[in-house]
């Protein structure tokens, strides 16, 4: 018995060690075996591209400024001049139609809106700001909600109910109301927004997207508060505490990497959210 | 009369904005019922094979606010109030521009001025009853100009009454300024200057006359009982206002308030425009409230021949425009405000407006056919000052350069549905093309135009949009009222003069044509004239168009008329 043991103990010692693998490449091997997921990725990278590439298919390929009217104006359809605006036809000639879908890339390819300008090319620019507005307010207010939850969930007591019962307020108004009541009185500030140095005119996409973070931020808070309270009575937290760290230091290097997951899981669906919003 | 928007106390409201109502053959022209040629079987107001009988439906997007005759000041409760209540006088109930004409309603006749034009003294019909049974007496109407005082709403129709002064809604006695004697049956009333208008004032639903023992506090959604041939049965603003025919109504003057033909109509509220349009055209309701904007790409249906016959278009007396602050930098400069007048694509702005079928385009405040009118755009490209042919924008640039504006930030304030929007776009393109800085600001419809006109908020915007249709056919309605000096109410919601702009000297052309009005209308018209010239120099506006207005009607409807103070007569028109 004893030396079969003592064969078990050489053989062990004398195979290789299998080397610990970095999660984030298990999770992307598995990200890269799950098919639909790539094919996900691929279309909101290809989406992502065509709205950066905005730009370029205004101006060198459908040569149109898309930001401007242009009521008055023409394209070329099958060879012929054609207004962008087609008085109605009919006895009455009520309306003006804009025109339709051209299927022509170098002509207005999907057309023109009411007042002239080029539907496909305001699409891609649209998608930009879309990108823009969704994602930024969507990291800004997953920043401000961890923050705040990290420290209402470690502190407690007082700071925990203020801050609470804040989100609670917030949370209260319907979202889209609550938008538009503010976007409509810091849109009719004369000069834009001033705090301290910080200035934002009124035209500006801060301004959506600041108000946007803004109304999520219950949203986020509430889940991530939730999994601070979990992680801040945990065995590695008192062993941190009773080894002297700071409160910084308990904050980011104890709790956040264990509530970390909560926010990655948020991040996307708040992505989308802030997108429709 | 204001805008279609949803604020209450603006004046005519139509309760929607975008109102692309055309006509193509004009009232005058026609001289009958107006509509477009494609209508022209119903547009006859002759009776021939008229009935009674059946209920009339029209849908509204949404209801038109408080219902108590002396606060609402929408055409969309008009167009009913007309059929239920009686004044005075009225304006005569036919189409065409026979409708313009004021003839006695409850009064007898129509008195002469006496006491410098002072004093009117009106004999009262005997016999007639309110709808709850009540006999009509004269002192009822000293409740009903009190009213107009005590409830919070526009006073400024009958404010030459004497005692009016010192009216407010706490209390309001008119005792010396209305005189009532009831067993004589005359009413007098007592002016503290001469009013030439003061006829057609009196014609407005504001001074149908209601019970004496009416609260004299707002009555809410609780429309007083009225005089007239039909009765409110009902009235909730979340659903429908019902109509009924009223027992005690007998026809004193068909001129005045004819009997109606249908035994109902309903007023149903709530569904979206394209819907009620698709409702109207199923014959599941009879008209789509001509207050309502058809959608643009609604419009195109309705030129086919399936149902271009239910359509009458007809002009409006409005004007669409935005006006220019005057008070804060570019537009205190002459110079600014006429280069964005050369600059402007009126074209563009019409095709927005539903193209030329739908608005014509002006540059000049009164509309077409109305008293005082003489054609005049002087800023065209080209030499032809009577009308609007293209933008000259090499003079709006020279302009610009010469006013020293060149590079200015210009906010641009519209309403927020689309076609405001799309006008202040258009409106932002004109500006920048000439050198400026523009954007735009856009509220939603019910805050935007108490915004605009509250000096509070003159610093925020520079150009704004607005809209605004006849309350009765006098030039003054036009000019004095939006352009006047003493329109101007400083820290006040209700400011019609939204561009603040103020000149002595055309003031005083104004108040001389208003006084020498009752004398001698057609000098006070030309003078009217010179002034509508003289403010379209001075540009506080950029006038865009004068809009014309859709009505869309079940194949069951026969007997249209338009009328131009009330366009669609609703009740003249009977059901098969």
């Amino acid at each position: 018995m004893a030396a079969i043991l003592e064969q078990a103990e050489v053989a062990t010692e004398l195979r290789p060690a299998i080397a610990g693998r970095n999660p984030w490449l298990l999770a992307g091997r598995r990200l890269w075996h799950n098919r639909i997921a790539m094919a996900a990725l691929v279309l909101f990278l290809l989406i992502v591209v065509v709205s950066l590439l905005a730009p370029l298919y205004a101006s060198h390929i459908a040569h149109t400024n898309p930001f401007v009217n242009d009521l008055n104006g023409t394209t070329i359809v099958h060879g012929k001049r054609v207004p962008l605006m087609q008085q109605g036809g009919g006895l009455l000639k009520l309306g003006e139609t804009p025109i339709g879908p051209t299927w022509d890339v170098h002509h207005y390819f999907l057309g023109a809106d009411a007042l002239g300008r080029d539907v496909a090319a305001r699409l891609l620019y649209g998608g930009r700001s879309s990108l823009l507005i969704g994602i930024g307010s969507a990291v800004i207010c997953c920043l401000f909600a961890t923050v705040t939850a990290l420290i209402a969930g470690f502190f407690g007591g007082v700071t925990d109910s203020l801050l609470s019962r804040l989100m609670d307020v917030i949370w209260a108004f319907p979202v889209l109301l609550f938008a538009i009541t503010v976007g409509t009185e810091l849109q009719t500030l004369p000069h834009g927004l001033a705090v301290g140095p910080v200035h934002i005119v009124a035209t500006s996409l801060w301004l959506p997207t600041l108000i946007i973070a803004f109304i999520y931020v219950p949203y986020v808070y509430r889940p991530v508060r939730g999994q601070v309270l979990t992680v801040v009575h945990r065995e590695y937290v008192e062993a941190s505490i009773s080894q002297g760290a700071s409160n910084l230091r308990l904050l980011f290097s104890d709790i956040l990497p264990n509530v970390i997951t909560v926010v990655i899981v948020l991040l996307p669906l708040i992505i989308a959210t802030t997108i429709l919003t | 009369m204001s805008r279609a928007v949803r604020s209450p106390l603006r004046g005519r409201k139509l309760y929607t904005w975008s109102t692309a109502v055309a006509i193509a053959a004009l009232v005058g022209a026609a001289g009958c019922g107006g509509s477009s040629g494609s209508s022209s079987s119903s547009s006859s107001s002759s009776a021939t094979g008229a009935q009674k009988g059946g209920t009339y439906t029209i849908l509204a997007n949404s209801a038109f606010g408080v219902a108590d005759p002396a606060q609402n000041y929408t055409l969309q409760e008009w167009q009913l109030l007309i059929d239920t209540h009686d004044g005075l006088v009225q304006f005569n109930r036919v189409g065409g521009t026979a409708g313009t004409k004021i003839v006695p309603d409850l009064a007898t006749s129509l008195p002469q001025p006496t006491n410098g034009g002072k004093t009117y003294v009106f004999h009262i019909r005997k016999g007639i009853k309110f709808s709850n049974g009540q006999v009509m007496k004269p002192s009822d109407f000293v409740t009903t100009f009190e009213r107009q005082f005590t409830v919070p709403g526009p006073t400024s129709f009958y404010s030459g009454i004497i005692g009016a002064d010192k009216c407010s809604t706490k209390g309001c006695d008119l005792s010396q300024g209305v005189v009532a004697d009831d067993s004589a049956y005359t009413l007098t009333i007592n002016l503290t200057a001469a009013d030439p208008e003061f006829l057609d004032k009196l014609a407005l639903p504001f001074a149908y006359v209601v019970p004496a023992s009416t609260s004299k506090k707002l009555t809410g959604n609780n429309v007083p009982p009225g005089t007239g041939p039909y009765m409110w049965q009902s009235y909730n603003p979340n659903s429908q206002a019902v109509l009924v025919r009223n027992p005690y109504f007998k026809q004193w003057s068909a001129a005045a308030q004819p009997t109606g033909y249908p035994d109902k109509i309903i007023e149903k509220y709530g569904q979206t425009i394209s819907d009620e349009v698709t409702a109207v055209e199923n014959n599941q309701a009879d008209e789509v409230f001509d207050g309502d904007v058809i959608p643009s790409d609604r419009l195109n249906e309705l030129n086919s021949a399936k149902y271009s016959s239910r359509v009458h278009v007809n002009p409006l007396t409005a004007d669409w425009y935005f006006a220019l602050n005057t008070r804060t930098p570019p537009f205190n400069n002459l110079k600014a405000r006429q280069a964005i007048n050369y600059a402007a694509d009126r074209n563009a702005y019409v095709k927005i407006g539903g193209g030329p079928s739908l608005a014509v385009p002006t540059c000049q405040i009164l509309p077409p056919n109305f008293p005082g009118y003489k054609p005049y755009c002087p800023y065209t490209a080209g030499s032809d000052t009577t009308k609007w042919t293209g933008v000259d924008l090499t003079k709006a640039k020279q302009l610009v350069q010469q006013s020293g504006t060149a590079g200015m930030k210009v906010v641009v304030n519209s309403a927020s549905d689309d076609t405001s929007k799309a006008l202040a776009q258009q409106m932002v393109a004109d500006l920048n093309k000439i050198g400026y800085k523009a954007s735009t600001q856009l509220l939603t419809g019910s805050i935007q135009y108490p915004f605009i006109q509250n000096s509070n908020n003159s610093s925020k915007w520079n150009v704004a949009w607005s809209a605004w249709y006849q309350d009765y056919p006098a030039p003054s309605d036009f000019l004095n009222v939006l352009t006047g000096c003493g329109s101007i109410h400083p820290h006040s919601d209700a400011s019609p003069n939204i561009a603040a702009f103020c000149d002595k000297s055309i003031q005083a052309q104004m108040d001389k044509a208003e006084t020498l009005g009752q004398t001698n209308p057609t000098e006070a018209n030309n003078i009217w004239a010179q002034v509508d010239h003289a403010m379209t120099d001075q540009a506080p506006w950029v006038d865009m168009f004068n809009p014309k207005q859709i009505d869309f009607l079940s194949s069951r409807v026969h007997g249209y008329q338009w009328n131009p103070q009330w366009y669609i007569l609703i009740d003249q028109q009977w059901l098969k």
